[in-house]
């Protein structure tokens, strides 16, 4: 398709039948754009019931694809639901089972606004004659003449702010999506915009959590969609030495002290995880924080590349507060991060995402 | 809002005004016991008639899908021990082939035989997987896909010398096609009343007859099993008026019908050549289905078109069978040769009763802007 003759009125919104997006095609549809939306299909686990999914909705339900056809007959707009199944498992379920497998703690929203989002639904909104593809995140972006680029900034509801998931975007995505929900003040805003329709409010799981494990239990996912299974191992101590044996690798991630299934009469904290050998390294409170870390496949949003330190914030997860750090080029996607005060749990697997002030500077995969 | 172009007749079709009106007086003027016996076996005359049987041959189901569902399942029972091997295509319809699937996962030995790259079943590897323990062949008469037409008589007649029970699929053939089922070498026959302007919820079934009871066994099973014996009030006595009268006004104008789906199609056929940008067209068979077209897009994804084409004002399909909106490569398009990623760009476009030449013209017209 020839992007030429996209049509710069015309936005395909990703609509899952719960507040968000259902505002998002809202406000866009009275700012004057002609609004399709759709229903993404991404993931069907045979395991769980569709009563299961049901009762907790989420996005990737049957109910869902139900639920955002009638908002989308409501507020007047065609609805489709397409099948994005296939580039979902190879881009996001098999990445979250691969980095699980190696003692990583990956982050599967961000790999599926970077390749199904913002990279498949993008495609076919191209194959639809539209230039936009729009969402329900809370973050703005917009075109900075001056710098000749478009930015990114965190919403006016810094609480609900989802910058840190959309770190990776090119400029050729960023050009193209639409996310109206960045300049609402508040959750509460939206929430009472979306009453005039039939959304079920209060009931919809927060899309927080993993879309695809609604029931929350990843282990079991793991064990059910892969080569994963449990295989006893050792604790070990930061020298090596062996404190007890655990169940599985996958069972932990950094940072984690309840549930280690072995007392040591003092606090223990998971410290790092060593897939190769098996082992689960344990220490005391202290050890969980470091202040060092190397990133790898980094984006920036206001530069193509870091050339030089850039001392800005950062955040080690999706919840954590940004702290103040300084950014060193290693390679041409690498780089390494020091932060002025030491971290709790920076997890390998996690995006380490950059601030300045409310601008999203990008982020990286945390080694 | 302009009127929308219906271009997807072998999915269903619009009921005619006619059918419609029996259906209604049947519900509405009619106490149980005015539904009478006579213009029971009037209505099932009427549907045998038009398949050529007779209609103590005949069974009423729901629908198509259950039909074929009930036909396997109810012979493959009473085949004998060393008869257990039965066969089928590749490009079936899922409502055969799952019935399949799921009597392999019980032991039986199956056979999917392949297509060449126009669909059309290789009667060579036919005749070689044929052998002294198949039992039981089901074939689709018309593919309702690509519209490609399977040797059945040729399949039959082999089958027919060797005691081997043969049904066939033809809920895409009746109307379609002129012919008495009785003079076809099939044991069986399933169709259905939404493919030809009767109402939904309502399919047949022909059994030929024969010695080993099979009839018997088949009629225990029925809901709507024998209107000859006794009436039953509960039965849904207006869809079997409506069968009837769909298939009567069928039977009267079925070869201007089939001669007028025929000449839409080769108007069809030469807008799609003559786009520029390369579309293709699947299996192009002299004697395919009068109403079925399936073609390629030289770049566009199918679910893109039909959504395009919808926005457009035509409704089309992409031919496969789709659970909640879910699109993947159709088996059937596959088997014939297609690459996933060309099998993904592949509509279904069917012509029916209502269909114009205007219609067609306009239907191109869209298609310049997708390819």
């Amino acid at each position: 398709m020839n992007k030429q003759h996209l049509d710069k009125q015309k936005v395909i919104v990703g609509m899952s039948g719960g507040v968000d997006s259902t505002v998002a095609a809202y406000q866009l549809k009275k700012m004057g754009y002609e609004v399709i939306g759709v229903n993404m299909r991404l993931w069907q686990d045979d395991f769980l019931s569709e009563a299961h999914f049901l009762k907790d909705g989420g996005c990737c339900s049957l109910s869902s694809v139900e639920d955002a056809r009638r908002v989308c007959a409501q507020i007047g707009i065609p609805f489709y639901a397409l099948d994005f199944k296939t580039v979902f498992k190879e881009t996001v379920v098999d990445y979250f089972i691969e980095e699980y497998k190696h003692g990583r703690t990956p982050n599967p929203c961000i790999a599926c606004n970077k390749f199904v989002k913002f990279d498949a639904l993008l495609e076919k909104a191209h194959q639809l004659g539209a230039y936009y593809v729009a969402t329900g995140h809370y973050a703005k972006i917009f075109y900075d003449a001056s710098v000749e680029r478009y930015l990114v900034e965190q919403s006016n509801a810094i609480q609900k702010d989802q910058t840190y998931a959309i770190y990776n975007l090119t400029q050729d995505q960023l050009k193209h999506i639409l996310m109206p929900l960045g300049e609402f003040e508040s959750k509460e805003v939206v929430r009472q915009i979306a009453s005039q329709f039939d959304v079920q409010i209060s009931e919809k799981s927060d899309s927080q959590e993993i879309c695809f494990i609604p029931d929350q239990d990843y282990v079991g996912f793991l064990k059910r969609n892969s080569d994963i299974q449990d295989k006893k191992g050792n604790f070990v101590d930061l020298k090596g030495n062996v404190l007890g044996t655990h169940l599985g690798v996958v069972n932990f991630t950094v940072g984690q002290r309840k549930g280690l299934g072995v007392t040591f009469g003092k606090p223990m904290y998971v410290i790092s995880l060593d897939a190769d050998r098996n082992q689960v390294v344990l220490g005391e409170d202290d050890a969980v924080f470091r202040d060092t870390l190397m990133a790898d496949t980094v984006n920036f949003i206001p530069f193509d590349q870091l050339e030089v330190p850039y001392v800005c914030e950062a955040k080690i997860r999706y919840s954590a507060k940004p702290a103040k750090c300084t950014l060193y080029p290693i390679s041409k996607d690498e780089i390494k991060v020091v932060f002025d005060t030491p971290q709790r749990a920076i997890t390998p697997g996690q995006a380490v995402v950059f601030y300045e002030g409310k601008s999203l500077v990008g982020g990286g995969t945390i080694q | 809002m302009k009127k929308k172009i219906f271009l997807d007749y072998a999915a269903t079709t619009p009921i005619r005004d006619e059918v419609a009106d029996v259906i209604v007086d049947a519900y509405r003027n009619k106490s149980p016991l005015e539904l009478s016996l006579s213009e029971m076996r009037k209505a099932k005359a009427n549907i045998a008639t038009l398949i050529g049987c007779e209609h103590s041959n005949l069974y009423l189901t729901a629908c198509g899908s259950e039909s074929n569902n009930v036909l396997i399942n109810t012979i493959v029972k009473l085949l004998p021990e060393d008869k257990k091997h039965i066969m089928t295509s590749e490009i079936e319809h899922p409502s055969v082939l799952n019935v399949f699937k799921q009597l392999e996962r019980s032991g039986f030995e199956v056979s999917y035989l392949k297509v060449d790259s126009n669909g059309t079943i290789r009667l060579d590897e036919f005749y070689r997987r044929v052998n002294e323990r198949t039992g039981f062949v089901s074939t689709l008469f018309y593919n309702n896909e690509i519209g490609t037409r399977q040797p059945i008589e040729k399949m039959g007649r082999y089958l027919e010398e060797r005691h081997i029970f043969f049904h066939v699929d033809g809920v895409q053939a009746v109307y379609n096609e002129v012919f008495n089922v009785s003079d076809l070498p099939v044991d069986a026959m399933s169709f259905s009343a939404h493919k030809l302007y009767g109402p939904k919820g309502i399919g047949g079934l022909y059994v030929k007859s024969s010695e080993g009871g099979l009839r018997g066994t088949l009629k225990l099973g029925f809901p709507y099993s024998d209107y000859s014996s006794e009436l039953i009030f509960s039965e849904n006595i207006p869809y079997l008026f409506g069968f009837g009268k769909a298939c009567e006004l069928a039977y009267k104008d079925r070869e201007a019908h089939i001669e007028y789906l025929d000449t839409l199609k080769t108007h069809l056929i030469r807008a799609l050549l003559s786009l520029e940008g390369g579309i293709q067209i699947n299996a192009m068979n002299p004697d395919n289905h009068p109403g079925i077209v399936n073609f390629r897009f030289p770049k566009m994804d199918a679910d893109s078109a039909v959504i395009n084409l919808d926005m457009m004002g035509f409704a089309v399909s992409t031919g496969s069978a789709c659970s909640s909106g879910a699109v993947s490569a159709s088996h059937v398009l596959l088997a014939l040769g297609l690459k996933e990623k060309e099998a993904k760009r592949c509509i279904r476009v069917s012509l029916g009763h209502f269909t114009t030449e205007e219609d067609i013209d306009q239907f191109a017209s869209a298609l310049k802007a997708l390819v």
